[in-house]
């Protein structure tokens, strides 16, 4: 066989890894909505603060006297942070088991040249995953997934101007389709029940922090990941986001508000199988994410893990059944359906130009200098 | 200057004199690094390798099938050398890192 034929083969499969490794973190991001949702009526999360049947808020959070603004943010901020916790405790394992714990510790006193980057990567990600769970609460979970599904043009422009990676015009194009498929996916239930909230402006304050988080921690890291290696960085970068809940969680405690007045139902069986659960699906979720930057660019990585939007409403309604998954009734059945199916569709064309652009397209991230 | 450092750090290092095999530079910093000096931990740099190519950090040149078995049989063996971004990382490495002891 021809050296060039053996070379461009090389760079199809090099493209082939970069998509398969998106492919999967869209895969672990989708499985992470059932334990993700389900984790709210677990005593840790729900005792904090619920509705009761007749619609009156409860909780302790409430019982301490805040207001249910604030009380809702501090759930989400509490959940995030015990996300957060149990992705970094995990991790210890992956990279344990690879042999890398040597590489982590060579990175990690490494703050001046990479690790600078992780704690910023983190501090994104921390205001990227409370926001998505404010979003979900404040205004709906469709919404939510839209708001964090604009993270890739955030991302995509930063890649080009700031990591200058190149990105062709057939993934400009598939990037902007697989946009328009997630958005297509969830706009149902806005277009047929619009958004019913006492404080949409929260939600939406908590949507625009999924999508700036989001896509700046992906060119922020890409920045460090040009430098390190993959498996290191997002342990770094979970550590990092924990160690920052951590303190504003104690500073929360430190203002009196019993925050963490539900965490010995953490031991609880259940509730620990759904913590574990949402640790190794967000955990592994971030190791694909972050092992197809170096592959295909920030740009196409962002853009085919973004069909986490398809796999979430698959796996939703796999799991809790498609009317509870995708909130119809029986008059907005057909619409929110309809656009769901057509969301997906289109999800699949823009994956499709993706996984069939020219792997010479790929072959270096750069322009060679 | 680079020694007990991130791995990818010390591959930028390790070529700056002139074009490195994928071979010469797995070979020789497998032995740097504790519990590298077998296949897996090879295996790890020569991704390594790749991962800082295919981020415009390294050029290829010289490719050749490694048909005698010198180091994966079958598999390619890449002279890789310092592009213009490397070597502006490189420079801000020197500037910004911190010296292990090794």
């Amino acid at each position: 066989m021809d050296i060039n034929e053996i070379r461009a083969m090389d760079h199809e499969k090099k493209k082939k890894i970069g998509l398969l490794m998106g492919i999967l973190c869209a895969l672990y991001w989708g499985v992470w909505y059932a334990p993700g949702y389900a984790i709210y009526v677990t005593p840790l999360i729900n005792d904090l603060y619920y509705f009761d049947d007749m619609g009156t808020p409860m909780g302790i959070l409430i019982d301490y006297g805040l207001g249910t603004d604030v009380a809702g943010v501090l759930q989400a901020v509490f959940l995030t942070g015990i996300n957060a916790i149990a992705c970094a405790v995990l991790l210890f394992i992956w990279n344990g088991g690879l042999g890398k714990m040597g590489e982590l510790k060579r990175t990690l006193v490494q703050v001046k040249s990479v690790t600078k980057y992780y704690i910023i990567a983190g501090i994104c990600g921390a205001c990227a995953v409370s926001g998505t769970y404010i979003a979900a609460l404040f205004l709906s979970p469709g919404f939510a997934a839209i708001a964090g599904l604009l993270y890739p043009i955030i991302g995509t422009i930063m890649s080009v101007l700031y990591l200058k990676q190149k990105v062709s015009k057939r993934g400009y194009l598939a990037i902007i389709v697989l946009l328009a498929g997630g958005i297509t996916l969830y706009s149902g239930s806005l277009v047929t029940g619009g958004v019913d909230s006492p404080n949409p402006l929260i939600g939406c304050i908590g949507g625009l922090m999924a999508a700036v988080g989001w896509g700046f921690e992906g060119v922020v890291a890409g920045k460090a990941l040009d430098l390190t290696e993959p498996d290191i960085g997002l342990h770094l970068r979970f550590i990092f986001e924990a160690l920052f809940w951590i303190i504003v969680l104690f500073i929360i405690l430190c203002c009196g508000v019993p925050i963490f007045d539900t965490i010995g139902g953490i031991f609880e069986p259940t509730t620990f199988l759904l913590v574990l659960m949402i640790g190794f699906s967000f955990a592994w979720c971030y190791v694909t994410w972050y092992k197809s930057f170096p592959m295909i660019g920030v740009a196409r990585g962002q853009a085919i893990a973004s069909l986490y939007a398809a796999c979430g409403v698959i796996f939703l309604c796999i799991f809790l059944g498609p009317a509870n998954a995708l909130g119809y009734t029986d008059e907005s059945m057909w619409t929110i359906v309809g656009f769901t199916l057509a969301g997906l569709v289109i999800c699949l064309i823009g994956s499709f130009l993706l996984v069939t652009e020219d792997a010479e397209n790929t072959a270096s991230l750069r322009e060679a200098s | 200057m680079m020694e007990g450092c991130p791995i990818k750090f010390r591959i930028l290092e390790f070529v700056e004199d002139g074009p490195k095999r994928t071979d010469e530079i797995c070979n020789a910093l497998c032995k740097e690094y504790p519990g590298h000096d077998n296949d897996y931990g090879k295996a790890k740099i020569k991704y390594d390798c790749i991962e800082l190519a295919s981020a415009g950090i390294l050029n290829e040149s010289e490719i050749v099938v490694d048909e005698e078995g010198v180091f994966q049989k079958g598999k390619l063996l890449i002279k890789y050398s310092l592009s213009g971004l490397g070597q502006e990382y490189l420079e801000y490495l020197k500037q910004t890192v911190k010296p292990q002891k090794v």
